[in-house]
């Protein structure tokens, strides 16, 4: 991507409601007091910014056009900012935007259903008319040896995987295009770009988190019992979640520059859903195959939610913690990738 | 007026890569390291001004001189190339007619997320929803949706909305010359009032409006600052520039 030209360091810094973000301290502070006289906050000097590792350099030029605000220099070790403060500038620029995230997000909600005359049934309706083909499908029309298990807790585990992984397949084709999208925001807006990841992502989390009950209510009415595992199902959605924001930074970045990335993503996503468990389980790969699909992220969410919601069973801990690893990591390298890019993409669009 | 500077410009320059083709993008991306396949067009060439609270600034220029790169700069949107740029306190953009609107919503819900846009909470759009229905002026338009809107109607809420924002600074950039006689006359009564404690930048092409409202005119000529001062010297430059120029020769 073209970067001639940059000869001399150059800052964009804005002080708004808030004070410059080296310091951790103003995070939790009052909006509307700011102190002026750490307003005009100096850049770290050339040398200085030079001895930085790459990631700090990466979040050093993160620039955000809401409200006119700007966070500069949070990596220079000189301001004495705890390395690991880097791990939650995501979230920390997500409240910061939380009312324009809900306000966008509540209105793609609604619109959703407008002119319709149904309106939100159709949000039921749609996944439980698809829960009911499953089972019609894998019990009468296609007998599917289940072994061992009744058909509607297979037809359960497959409604399982596809609720994950549409929510994965929804946001892989959308993210590609969202900036385009959105072109006349990023381009003449202080709307904050990064936060379009966000929003999309909340919506589609809602559509499945409908799915989601529908599935309850399914294995309610027809296994009668409920695993107490259920509980715990939000600590795996949690990180499939960071995951799935990871997901659609990169691929929003990439996205904005080219549009081959869309098509990319119409060849990649159903060769995913092959490699995924969503019609089978495991057990009824060839051994040798197994560890090849398990390095799927989004089968071991699929397979660790089955197992809470469905089995009553706790997942595998070392799986459970690679996965939340895993997340993590694509989760900041997305969100630094975007951010790197974000000055070079509004250029762009 | 006081003397803090509120926004500072020092060497600000900003280039963009022109490709002929659409390939050569692609080109650049590859084998960017070895060849250029681009023309590097420098948009902005070395802008240093700064501007006080409470400061009027009119801006001025030719189509394609850069005013709008510069406000976007200015704004955060984009990164300058060369140079730095300080901006203190909250700004309320309009940078194109309804470029914050979605189109299939209401100017009702369009305020509000204008509102949440510019860093307002929830509650306090709310609670300003009455007075920015009674300045934008558009009656019961305001639960239609905006596609129904002209374009006047789209300035008038897109201002309406930035002036109830409780902006520091407030950049217009030609999006109200689509405004009607009365509304332009609440425009200037509002810069007025607003400039007691806010700084304004305007873009616009009408001069005497300008010359009207204005402290002080930035003129941008060709990326670069070519006046900076008095509205009737630099007026009076601009239009002896433009005349003595040759007339293209046209149709």
């Amino acid at each position: 991507m073209p970067r001639e030209g940059r000869s001399s360091t150059y800052i964009l810094f804005s002080l708004t409601r808030h004070a410059p973000f080296g310091t951790p301290r103003s995070l939790a502070a009052d909006d509307r007091n700011f102190d002026t006289s750490r307003a005009m906050a100096e850049r770290p000097k050339q040398q200085e910014f030079n001895s930085l590792t790459p990631f700090c350099r990466m979040l050093e030029r993160h620039v955000d056009g809401a409200g006119g605000t700007c966070s500069v220099a949070l990596a220079s070790p000189s301001r004495g900012v705890h390395p690991l403060m880097y791990l939650t500038v995501p979230f920390e620029r997500a409240w910061h935007h939380r009312e324009l995230i809900r306000a966008v997000v509540r209105r793609e909600l609604k619109s959703r259903f407008r002119g319709s005359l149904l309106g939100w049934v159709w949000a039921i309706a749609a996944p439980l008319v698809m829960l009911l083909a499953y089972t019609f499908v894998f019990s009468i029309a296609l007998p599917v040896q289940a072994q061992n298990i009744s058909i509607t807790e297979y037809a359960g585990n497959i409604f399982c995987g596809l609720i994950v992984f549409n929510l994965f397949s929804e946001l892989a084709y959308r993210a590609p295009m969202l900036l385009h999208e959105h072109a006349a925001f990023v381009k003449k807006s202080i709307f904050p770009s990064e936060a379009i990841a966000w929003i999309a992502s909340i919506r589609a989390f809602v559509y499945a988190g409908i799915s989601f009950v529908v599935l309850l209510v399914f294995r309610i009415v027809t296994a009668h019992w409920l695993p107490v595992t259920i509980v715990l199902t939000p600590l795996v959605i949690l990180p499939f979640a960071l995951f799935m924001l990871g997901i659609v930074w990169f691929l929003m970045g990439l996205g904005a520059f080219t549009k081959d990335v869309a098509h990319l993503m119409v060849s990649i996503v159903p060769i995913m859903m092959f490699a995924t468990p969503i019609f089978y389980t495991f057990d009824q790969i060839p051994a040798q195959f197994v560890p090849w699909l398990k390095l799927n992220v989004v089968g071991d969410y699929i397979d660790m939610l089955r197992a809470l919601v469905i089995h009553g069973q706790l997942p595998d801990l070392l799986m459970y913690v690679v996965c939340i690893v895993v997340s993590y990591c694509i989760f900041i390298s997305g969100y630094g990738f975007f951010m790197r890019y974000k000055s070079v993409i509004v250029d762009v669009i | 007026m006081s003397s803090d500077v509120v926004i500072s410009c020092r060497n600000v320059g900003k280039a963009f890569q022109l490709y002929t083709n659409y390939n050569d993008q692609l080109k650049q991306a590859l084998l960017g390291f070895w060849k250029k396949f681009y023309n590097q067009h420098w948009v902005l060439k070395d802008v240093s001004f700064e501007v006080g609270k409470g400061e009027r600034i009119g801006i001025i220029g030719r189509n394609g001189a850069g005013k709008t790169t510069l406000l976007q700069i200015i704004c955060g949107i984009t990164t300058p190339t060369t140079g730095k740029v300080a901006v203190q306190g909250r700004i309320a953009p309009i940078l194109a007619l309804g470029a914050g609107f979605d189109g299939s919503l209401t100017g009702r819900e369009n305020a509000r997320i204008g509102g949440a846009i510019l860093g307002l909470k929830r509650n306090e759009v709310e609670r300003r929803l009455p007075a920015i229905a009674e300045f934008a002026g558009i009656g019961l338009f305001l639960d239609q949706q905006v596609k129904y809107y002209s374009s006047g109607m789209v300035a008038r809420l897109a201002f309406a909305v930035c002036a109830h924002a409780d902006a520091d600074i407030l950049i217009i950039d030609e999006a109200l010359a689509v405004g009607d006689e009365a509304f332009q006359a609440k425009c200037e009564r509002f810069v007025e009032e607003f400039a007691r404690a806010g700084t304004i930048l305007m873009v616009s092409h009408s001069l005497d409006y300008l010359r009207a409202v204005s402290d002080r005119l930035l003129w941008i000529d060709e990326g670069k600052v070519r006046a900076f001062g008095d509205p009737e010297g630099v007026i009076a430059e601009y239009r002896a520039a433009i005349a003595s120029e040759p007339v293209a020769a046209g149709a």
